[in-house]
């Protein structure tokens, strides 16, 4: 799974969570995941309206790959995960390498029409995909006449992507909105 | 309507959707989706299984796997959004873009007018894209009020085929200060 977990765990919200009965305790936990949810999708979404480097370098439509990520939330008594599935997601968490499953290589995109499709997709839809003898790319011919040809993905064994800490909430404001969520909820139980 | 009448309601919509969705998806192409939804493959990869399972274009097989990525992220927002202190703290989404696109639509002016005219206006604002979560103005914008026929007939984003808009929440200050609710009153 390419999912990552969100933890919080302040004495601020561990004080409030055991002064309360095991059903409060689920409710305050499911509050305060409903609440990190809601905060980190709204991130993401702002994050991948405004990081879109690799699909406009190449003048490609960007996949949406994190705009569209999935964020889900479980929680009980003793406590509330949030989930976000999304490829590439751990980079939140430091750098990231990928090695290529069931291939011999991984297939970087490097032009717009390479960009979100495979080569066994293009070449489905026509596009004669070919690897130059002794080269680590490949290309193809807009022209089948033409003597020049482009390319259009890097050949790599691995690739590393960077540390990219701001796809997530800063910690601070995931604990604030969480402690908020909390107060909200503990207000309107003694209300 | 009381909160939890209100909560009812929502989560009885995204089963509803749950459903639709699933029934839109034939066996051969579930695997796919939740594989991409799970984010297990990506859009690439995605493309190219779904290609295997029938002939289909580009845009039809992005219309499959990502309409359904984003109704299941809709489907999750509405169910997070439901609680009772999310409700109370939150009463009302906002239609925002959250996805670029090469040609975005230029008529959701229209739509929203065209929703908001068939659905009264109930816990909707005018002048912004903001309805209270409950408002009916959001299942007449799924089903494309005004005749609008690229329409996907949900409540919830995405409202059309490939579109790009989705919900943000509304905190109930800036609903008050839209008229949609008063300050420390119960969602209705």
């Amino acid at each position: 799974m390419a999912d990552i977990s969100v933890n919080i765990n302040t004495p601020q919200l561990d004080g409030i969570a055991k002064r309360l009965e095991p059903g409060a305790r689920a409710e305050l936990h499911q509050e305060i995941a409903a609440e990190i949810q809601q905060t980190v999708q709204g991130h993401l979404r702002q994050y991948a309206l405004a990081h879109h480097r690799t699909a406009a370098s190449l003048g490609a439509r960007p996949t949406g790959n994190l705009e569209d990520a999935k964020v889900e939330s479980t929680s009980d008594s003793d406590g509330a995960t949030v989930t976000v599935a999304a490829l590439g997601i751990r980079r939140a968490l430091g750098p990231l390498t990928i090695t290529p499953k069931n291939k011999a290589a991984l297939t970087i995109p490097v032009a717009a029409i390479a960009y979100g499709r495979s080569v066994a997709y293009l070449k489905a839809h026509g596009v004669d995909v070919f690897r130059p003898k002794g080269k680590d790319y490949l290309a193809y011919k807009e022209n089948p006449k033409s003597q020049f040809s482009t390319v259009i993905y890097i050949l790599a064994k691995r690739a590393t992507l960077k540390h990219e800490p701001g796809l997530l909430p800063g910690q601070e404001e995931l604990e604030k909105n969480a402690i908020e969520a909390a107060r909200d909820y503990i207000m309107e139980e003694s209300a | 309507m009381t909160d939890e009448e209100l909560k009812e309601k929502l989560r009885e919509i995204a089963r509803a959707g749950a459903l639709a969705a699933a029934r839109h998806l034939s066996p051969s192409l579930r695997p796919i989706v939740e594989a991409y939804n799970a984010g297990e493959i990506n859009l690439a990869e995605a493309r190219e299984r779904v290609a295997e399972v029938f002939a289909a274009n580009e845009p039809r097989i992005d219309l499959i796997v990502k309409t359904q990525r984003r109704m299941a992220q809709s489907l999750g927002q509405i169910v997070a959004g439901s609680t009772p202190g999310q409700l109370r703290r939150y009463p009302a989404w906002r239609l925002v873009r959250g996805g670029t696109r090469m040609v975005p639509r230029a008529d959701w002016q229209r739509r929203w007018i065209a929703a908001g005219s068939e659905s009264g206006w109930q816990g909707a604002c005018r002048d912004d894209f903001v309805a209270l979560k409950s408002s009916p103005i959001w299942a007449a914008l799924g089903q494309g009020a005004g005749g609008f026929r690229d329409a996907i007939g949900n409540p919830f984003p995405p409202f059309a085929f490939g579109s790009g808009m989705t919900w943000e929440r509304v905190s109930r200050g800036e609903c008050a200060a839209l008229g949609l609710v008063e300050e420390d009153a119960d969602n209705g």
